[in-house]
């Protein structure tokens, strides 16, 4: 307690030195008059008195120094001291001061802005009550083929996993992606809505903006005719009417009651549905097809006390039960449950992206540190006198480090504040380039305490990493030779630059790196896109129909709709054709299991997945895809013909390996038992990439839209110019047949699949980006560094020029010492970047990756630059004059 | 345990206190004396290791200073016992005899075990 009252007053006499320091002075001087008048009256002279008076005290300074050190927290006052002669050192080189500070600063933004970015997706607050204790159930097939692998489950499984297990207190459902036809207000429109059960709202704790959510019992038929809307189509549709509750709506051409809206902050994960109305399943219904009908996600809330890994394990146990005990439909199938944070990254893919995009901007942090490094280097053998001076007059080593280390922070606390005004504007620029999807336009980039202690974290972690070489380096000063002023002669400065030279080279080979991570994946990216598809996008235009139920019960209705549009579609001025499918290529997938022949008895676990399509005549006409083998659908493939299917090129190969596919019969294993049918193939078609930037090909089935007819398609038409002009004409095709039918999302082929990839080639950038920071960095550091070797060596190269050499040579022997440092970067760093490809191909599995020719580039792109940044300084020191250089000295 | 410097800090502070004791209120230069007389002239320490000793009493509020006038009219800084530093005072002699009770036991000779 004691302790803590002198710590205090301690700290206090920081501020009161002056004072403390007169009083001490006084009271020393009148205990030495006090002492020599004892003296003088023992009979010693007054000079004597005085002489042991001092010597009995030990010293006055010593006493005072002594004393000064228990007044304030000496630790302090110095720290407080460097900082003082920090500052004005920073002040007297403004050059230096601006570069590394600026440098710093760069670095430092770039990692704050893509650390804002993280914790923004991380740490995003679901609209939702304790996003803590929620967890979302999914299922995991025995075979993917398409992203993170997270699938949904099927209503069954619901039914079971909401009775047997026993870690949620409550289990909620959710069918996101439907489209349903708006009518009745305006425009007939599609929606997308999502059917979830009655008590999701209550359970996830999201409020209504206005009126209310489902209540208990609503999700049952006769009452389910309830809908509740988002703020988007409120606001649009609506116009933010707020009388709007309790008026009804026609979904589907039925009758709903509008009973809420929800705030516009409303948003689960990638679900951006406009509208909620209840799903209402029937427990009963436990067939097979349903459990193979997997379209629900499972939101639940962990009992209390139950941790997560509990909540998995018990749900893992679940999915094994299931398909223990289905093994038909459900063998192979696992569950398991992540909670709501990790299941939005690990459906986003986004850890991979996370990771690669810090790296990167850590590699150009590193690189800035190297650069600053080496400037530091470059001033403390200006300053080396000043040190040896110091040590000299009795300074600790340490306390050099210290002062030393504490101009380091300085510039770090300069580079940091700079740092985070530049991570404003990256924030914006980043907000913009992510404006692509829906889901990441929402957040919110912004600097809050996380961000500041990251950028105050890693400004601390740059000071440590470039204020260490050169404070390291005046720790070994030599005293006397420094003092004697002992210049390096003639002598070859290669070894006092051994510590700046080691640091150029590191910065080349982590730009070689990075250069070459960039470049490999902006090569796989252009590579894919550039890929042959399988089709022609350009130049057509689509648009996505739902025909209502209540008006087009029959599948003759489906097919007579569909057929007359097609009809009325190719007719358009403009047009060449126009066809109908299932699926848009490139646009998804869409995929189901299927059977061949002597396959009848396989349980459903184990069939062979394909990708599945259901396209009208023509289509492969519109869509520019080759028929390779046998024929294309003809009008003669109705209803009443035999039923045929064409199969793609990937399928023919894998599943017919010794021919004869035509004529073979194939049959898929939908949930809705009347569509699988045996078929026979009665051609093959070119494949078709699912999805712009996939470099596997698929298997495919097509079935003919009159066989196989379905309520939901989307249209597409090939334009003899412009897709977009159709539009308009487009949209009265489908009115002059039905005047209330629904249009959506009309956008040209091309436009679609630039949404796809617009994510990946967004990530592209932002590493190209950074790779050329990085080489432009580089490209600094090794001009700083062999600017100044031949500053040094002006006396050699005066000498070399007095005794004869040409111009040319000097150039080329001051190129050569900078070029063979970069040589050696590359090297090393070719060395380090040869395993990126593997590592890319394992994180983003779609990509085309190859190492190829970026390892030749990416060294000659390099090697390019470090000349450059060689023969600028070259130059100029092959311009010097012998005279003025052998007189410097 | 505290290298000699800190024993030897809390030696001089328990003697500095039972100087402040004895003698009233009393200047840095007194004190000095005072202990030097005190321990028949067997402590040849600097009379400038009292100043921090001094301080660092003060700091944990154990005396108290203020300036005043000597017998010869000089200014000088006279330090005095606060009731905490009594308390400290007697807390600390009982301690120290209870040590030097303790080891008397050890060293006395004849006190061997059987």
């Amino acid at each position: 307690m004691r302790h803590l009252r002198a710590w205090f007053i301690r700290l206090g006499g920081l501020l009161s030195k002056d004072r403390r320091e007169r009083e001490l002075t006084a009271e020393l001087e009148s205990h030495l008059a006090m002492h020599i008048e004892d003296s003088l009256r023992t009979g010693k002279s007054p000079a004597q008195a005085r002489r042991e008076a001092i010597m009995k005290l030990g010293g006055v300074e010593q006493t005072k120094e002594n004393y000064r050190e228990r007044c304030g927290v000496p630790l302090l006052e110095a720290f407080y001291q460097d900082l003082r002669f920090g500052a004005r050192m920073l002040r007297k080189n403004p050059g230096f001061t601006l570069v590394a500070v600026l440098t710093l600063a760069l670095g430092i933004a770039a990692n704050s802005t893509i650390f804002s970015f993280v914790s923004a997706v991380l740490y995003v607050k679901p609209p939702v009550s304790d996003p803590d204790r929620l967890a979302v159930v999914y299922g995991l097939s025995p075979i993917h083929m398409w992203g993170a692998g997270l699938y949904p489950v099927s209503a069954p499984n619901y039914f079971t996993w909401k009775h047997e297990n026993q870690v949620f207190s409550e289990l909620a459902a959710s069918n996101p992606y439907n489209s349903l036809n708006l009518t009745g207000d305006g425009d007939p429109e599609r929606v997308s809505a999502a059917r979830v059960t009655a008590n999701y709202f209550s359970m996830l704790g999201a409020s209504p903006e206005l009126g209310r959510t489902f209540a208990a019992g609503e999700d049952h038929e006769g009452y389910d005719h309830v809908a509740v809307l988002s703020h988007r189509l409120w606001e649009r549709k609506f116009g933010s009417d707020p009388g709007l509750i309790g008026k009804a709506i026609r979904l589907n051409n039925e009758r709903y009651t509008v009973i809420g809206v929800m705030p516009l902050q409303f948003r689960l994960m990638s679900f951006q549905g406009e509208v909620w109305i209840p799903l209402v399943l029937n427990e009963s219904q436990q067939s097979a097809a349903a459990r193979q009908e997997r379209n629900l996600y499972l939101f639940g809330r962990l009992k209390a006390g139950v941790t997560l890994e509990t909540a998995q394990a018990n749900v893992k146990t679940l999915g094994a039960l299931a398909a223990k005990n289905f093994p038909e439909t459900d063998n192979g199938w696992e569950a398991n449950s992540l909670s709501l944070q990790e299941y939005v990254i690990r459906d986003f893919n986004a850890g991979s992206a996370f990771i690669l995009l810090l790296s990167a901007v850590g590699l150009v942090l590193l690189i800035a540190c190297a650069n600053i490094s080496g400037l530091m280097l470059a001033r403390a053998t200006g300053r080396s006198k000043e040190m040896a001076v110091r040590i000299a007059i009795g300074a600790g080593r340490t306390r050099l480090v210290r002062q030393l280390m504490t101009e380091a922070l300085l510039i770090a606390a300069l580079g940091a504040c700079v740092g985070l005004a530049l991570t404003l504007v990256g924030e914006r620029v980043m907000q913009a380039a992510l404006s692509f999807n829906d889901a990441v336009k929402l957040l919110e980039l912004k600097i809050d305490w996380r961000v500041v202690s990251f950028t105050s974290a890693i400004a601390v972690l740059s000071a440590l990493l470039f204020g260490l070489a050169p404070a390291l380096k005046a720790r070994s000063v030599e005293i006397f030779a420094t003092l004697k002023n002992e210049s390096a002669t003639v002598s070859s400065s290669k070894k006092k630059n051994r510590l700046r030279s080691i640091l150029v080279a590191g910065e080349v080979a982590l730009a070689v790196v990075l250069l070459s991570g960039a470049g490999i994946l902006i090569q796989g990216i252009v590579e894919g896109m550039r890929r042959n598809m399988g089709f022609d996008p350009q130049r057509i235009l689509t648009a996505q129909i739902t025909l209502p139920e209540s008006r087009y019960k029959e599948a003759s209705a489906q097919i007579q709709f569909y057929r007359e549009l097609a009809s009325r579609l190719s007719s358009m001025p403009g047009a060449k054709s126009a066809a109908i499918t299932s699926v848009l290529p490139g646009a998804g997938p869409e995929e189901i299991p299927f059977r061949l022949r002597g396959q009848e008895n396989l349980p459903a676990g184990e069939l062979a997945h394909a990708r599945y399509c259901v396209v009208s005549t023509h289509y492969f006409e519109v869509s520019g895809t080759t028929i390779i083998a046998g024929r294309d659908f003809s009008v003669a493939d109705d209803g009443h013909a035999p039923l045929v299917a064409l199969v793609s090129e990937k399928l023919a190969e894998q599943f017919f390996p010794h021919g004869d596919v035509v004529g073979s019969q194939i049959r898929i294993d939908s949930a809705d038992a009347g569509a699988n049918q045996w078929r026979t193939i009665v051609g093959i078609v070119q494949n078709v990439k699912g999805w712009p930037l996939r470099s596997i090909d698929d298997p495919e089935i097509y079935e003919p839209f009159e066989q196989h007819p379905m309520a939901e398609a989307a249209v597409m038409v090939r334009a003899n110019g412009d897709a977009n002009s159709l539009a308009p004409a487009l949209r009265e095709a489908v009115w002059s047949i039905d005047r209330d039918q629904p249009i959506g999302e009309v956008m040209s082929l091309p436009d679609i699949l630039e949404n796809e990839v617009a994510g990946d080639k967004i990530m592209g950038k932002m590493m190209g980006t950074f790779a050329v920071f990085a080489l432009v960095l580089s490209g600094i550091g090794i001009y700083g560094l062999v600017a100044y070797t031949v500053g040094q060596r002006r006396q050699e190269i005066g000498i070399r020029v007095a005794l004869g050499a040409r111009k040319e040579s000097i150039l080329s022997l001051v190129i050569m010492d900078g070029l063979k440092l970069a040589l050696i970067g590359v090297a090393v760093g070719l060395t380090c970047a040869l395993p990126l490809p593997k590592a890319f191909g394992s994180l983003f599995q779609d990509y085309h990756i190859s190492g190829g020719w970026i390892f030749l580039s990416v060294p000659v792109l390099i090697t390019g630059v470090a000349m450059l940044a060689c023969y600028l300084p070259a130059r100029r020191s092959s311009r010097v004059d012998p005279i003025v250089a052998l007189r410097y000295e | 345990m505290g290298d000699k410097a800190d024993v030897w800090q809390g030696t001089l502070a328990l003697m500095v206190l039972k100087t402040l004791q004895a003698m009233g209120p009393l200047h840095g230069y007194g004190i000095a004396r005072r202990i030097e007389q005190t321990s028949g002239d067997l402590l040849a320490v600097n009379y400038g290791t009292l100043y921090p000793a001094l301080l660092k009493l003060e700091q944990e509020g154990y005396i108290s200073s203020e300036w005043g006038f000597s017998d010869n009219n000089r200014k000088a800084k006279y330090y005095k016992l606060t009731r905490a530093g009594r308390k400290q005072l007697n807390k600390e002699e009982r301690e120290w005899e209870q040590t030097t009770a303790i080891l008397a036991r050890f060293l006395a000779p004849g006190e061997e075990r059987p």
